[in-house]
């Protein structure tokens, strides 16, 4: 059985192609403002490398707020259900899952058994998302991904206090012609990131037991060790790339629906 | 005598000259690094374009968010007691004042006397500020000035879902995609704005004659929604709305001038504050 997960988001779509529910490869690739087209590239291009073809899919569910739209979907499963299989099903001892996205910031807790148990998730803000974190990283001057290895160096803290990041730009503009060390401005971002994405899951029960970050925010160490940190606890390590969990969690889904024989292409 | 005072906000630096407590010149210099550059220059232009020389001006003083950094001032003051001492020389049955600038929305009420009342400031968001209109322009790949004449003929206004400098940016990308009218978007971002200031000032409890400062006043679709919320607005006259606040610390300046044993500045602190 082959089965396929797309995850269309707002600044990345990702694939994961799995075999009898093995891992066989996975694709990352920006998102455009074409979304379809982008959502298809990003199934070309791993199908392509293994050696497939739409026609050995068996089903492919998608997910990400671009999932309505995909024309090769059997069918769409919301991005926080998704997160949830799919964090479940690399650690299963995984109880909360926080996600750092392209726009959105969700936590939620999963049961023992991998079902969705509660969530929360932004709605009118971008705090706590990787839009956010590269609005402040060119503010900066740097690339997002330096934002991580950058921190390491920082040696003297410095506190950014406002939660929009449009303010956070203006800040952090004022902070360079201070003369402040750059070092310490981007473990002051990687802090302020990891304080908001907190701050939304404040109201769940027990997040501090083993937690995860997925999406892509969570490529940055920085963001990762600010977490664990404020949380007093060691982040759960996922076996694969952080950011496909979601598209991950969708193939998943297509393996249930072919087990349970609804795999047929929806109408329209 | 004359006088001058420099407002050193988020996003500009405006300087005025006063002779007495006439208006005589102003300078307003948008920056986006360097504040105590722009202040300098600020005060560099004015003095140009009137004439006149450092050495004239008796006083000078600095105020805003960053009065600190303003090169070679006489001393500084809140931008609170700068806005309340324009306010009373400008009009004072105005007891309602919307200051929309770049990077924050204060709504401030004052008392006959020029005592400050009651604020209303948002600082943590930047929803539905100048930094909004400004950025949809950029993304827009217009200037705001184009922008705004050609959206004064929108007759669609899109509603646009987002408040979120960061999300409605995406979403305007959305939209141009799928075909909609640059000046339809806009149109719909300005009519956002206008009714958040319009919900601000509903909440105010308004006082005597309401006014409206800062760099948002001068955009022409802001005020035309804000006409159609039903908002009534006093005339500022021929003053800048962007440079009130400047020209309340060119006036304090002269005020201390003229009472020199008593430099010290009266902190008409707000009693209540309030974030919205």
């Amino acid at each position: 059985m082959i089965v396929a997960g797309c995850d269309i988001g707002a600044s990345t779509c990702k694939s994961v192609i799995l075999q009898d529910s093995a891992i066989i490869g996975y694709e990352i690739a920006r998102s455009r403002a074409a979304t379809v087209q982008a959502g298809i590239a990003v199934m070309d291009t791993l199908l392509q490398r293994l050696g497939l073809s739409y026609i050995d899919l068996d089903c492919c569910v998608s997910t990400g707020y671009g999932r309505r739209i995909l024309p090769f979907a059997h069918d769409d499963v919301s991005e926080i259900s998704c997160h949830g299989r799919g964090a479940w099903f690399l650690v299963p001892s995984i109880r909360t899952v926080l996600d750092g996205g392209g726009q959105d910031c969700k936590a939620l807790r999963v049961g023992e058994n991998g079902t969705l148990v509660d969530f929360r998730m932004n709605s009118k803000c971008a705090a706590g998302t990787g839009r956010s974190l590269e609005v402040m990283a060119k503010s900066l001057g740097v690339d997002v991904s330096e934002l991580g290895p950058l921190s390491q160096k920082s040696t003297t803290r410095i506190a950014l206090q406002k939660p929009c990041c449009v303010l956070t730009e203006i800040e952090i503009r004022h902070l360079v012609l201070q003369g402040k060390n750059t070092a310490d401005i981007a473990a002051a971002i990687n802090d302020l990131m990891a304080r908001q994405i907190l701050h939304l899951a404040r109201d769940l029960d027990e997040i501090e037991e083993r937690v995860g970050l997925t999406g892509g925010i969570a490529k940055n160490a920085g963001v990762v060790h600010c977490l664990e940190r404020l949380l007093g606890t060691t982040l759960v390590r996922f076996p694969e790339d952080p950011q496909i969990v979601g598209a991950l969690g969708a193939a998943l889904f297509a393996a249930d629906m072919v087990r349970q024989g609804t795999n047929q292409l929806r109408p329209g | 005598m004359i006088y001058a005072g420099c407002d050193l906000g988020l996003v500009a630096a405006k300087t005025v000259i006063i002779k007495d407590t006439e208006l005589l010149d102003l300078a307003i210099v948008p920056y986006t690094c360097f504040p105590r550059e722009a202040a300098a220059q600020a005060l560099e232009a004015v003095l140009f374009s009137s004439g006149i020389s450092r050495q004239d001006i008796g006083r000078y003083l600095a105020t805003g968010a960053g009065a600190e950094a303003v090169p070679n001032a006489d001393g500084t003051v809140p931008d609170t007691v700068s806005l309340c001492r324009a306010i009373r020389e400008i009009d004072p049955e105005i007891g309602t004042v919307l200051d929309v600038g770049g990077a924050t929305f204060n709504a401030y009420t004052i008392d006959h006397g020029g005592i400050m009342l009651e604020t209303a400031i948002t600082d943590m968001c930047t929803a539905g500020n100048g930094i909004l209109l400004e950025t949809m322009a950029a993304t827009l790949e217009m200037s705001l000035e184009e922008i705004i004449e050609a959206s004064l003929n929108s007759t669609n206004p899109l509603p646009i879902t987002h408040q979120c400098v960061v999300f409605a940016q995406s979403e305007v990308v959305s939209l141009l995609n799928i075909g909609h009218d640059r000046q339809d978007i806009f149109a719909g971002i300005a009519y956002y704005v206008a009714n958040r200031i319009a919900s601000v000032a509903g909440r105010t409890a308004p006082l005597g004659r309401m006014v409206m400062i800062g760099g948002v006043a001068k955009n022409a679709l802001v005020m035309r929604y804000l006409g159609q919320c039903g908002l009534k607005l006093t005339n500022l006259g021929n003053l800048d709305p962007q440079a009130v606040v400047a020209y309340g610390a060119a006036l304090l300046a002269a005020d201390q001038a003229n009472s020199p044993g008593n430099t010290r500045i009266q902190s008409h602190r707000p009693q209540g504050k309030g974030k919205t």
